[in-house]
């Protein structure tokens, strides 16, 4: 099974702040049984520890904790947001997707992180995830389908 | 060789995105060097001849001796070759 599947995709998702937003995205994780509640606590606290630092690029935030802090598999999700939401990023501010993964080694999330940010680093095909209207059409611009 | 050392928070994410980057845009510029990613902390106490990660990680390392890259969009290839060329 796929590590990001339309089931952990939402677009559309309202949040009122970035801790709201990371609790979206984490609970879609707990659903799956990807990791444990514990872990979606730990993601944000390590925003509150070492800064709005997983706004990776423009408009994204790649939102996660250690394996230590409760994950069970490797997953992945997704959420596109219906307002775009500040992290406090100085240059990447406003997120408009979240997505969260969970890692349980320091291997084997890799292959999912390579193409995150292969899809990421082409400005063009990031506007098409950002733009994408249903979380299959999202699972799909992400490059899981 | 140059050792080059990427870093991260926790040393599973965005550092080894950085790290591919990285690799390739050196292999672009034809030129090879020791790659590696890791943790804030441990990458406190390991020695490299350049440091890179997000803008606001690496300020951490800011000591006066070490080699800094900070970058705003860390999936942002011109941009780290841009800063990379200073140094190689």
């Amino acid at each position: 099974m796929s590590v990001l599947t339309v089931e952990k995709a939402r677009v559309g998702a309202f949040a009122n702040d970035w801790r709201e937003a990371i609790r979206i995205v984490g609970n879609l994780l707990v659903e799956a049984g990807d990791v444990k509640q514990t872990y979606v606590d730990a993601m944000i606290n390590a925003v509150e520890k070492f800064g709005p630092y997983i706004v990776l690029s423009p408009g994204l935030a790649l939102a996660h904790a250690r394996p230590q802090d409760g994950a069970l598999k490797v997953g992945l999700s997704a959420a596109l947001l219906k307002n775009p939401i500040d992290f406090g990023h100085p240059d990447n501010d406003p997120v408009k997707l979240v997505l969260a993964f969970s890692a349980i080694d320091q291997i084997s999330h890799l292959h999912v992180l390579q193409i995150i940010s292969q899809v990421f680093s082409d400005p063009t095909s990031a506007e098409r995830i950002y733009n994408s209207k249903t979380s299959k059409e999202l699972v799909t611009q992400l490059g899981f389908l | 060789m140059k050792k080059v050392l990427v870093v991260c928070g926790n040393g599973l994410g965005s550092s080894f995105m950085m790290e591919i980057m990285v690799k390739n845009v050196l292999a672009e510029m034809g030129i090879s060097a020791e790659i590696a990613h890791t943790d804030l902390t441990t990458g406190k106490s390991e020695k490299a001849d350049i440091y890179i990660g997000a803008a606001d990680i690496v300020a951490n390392l800011e000591d006066g001796k070490r080699t800094v890259i900070g970058l705003r969009n860390i999936l942002d290839k011109s941009e780290l070759k841009t800063k990379l060329q200073k140094y190689f």
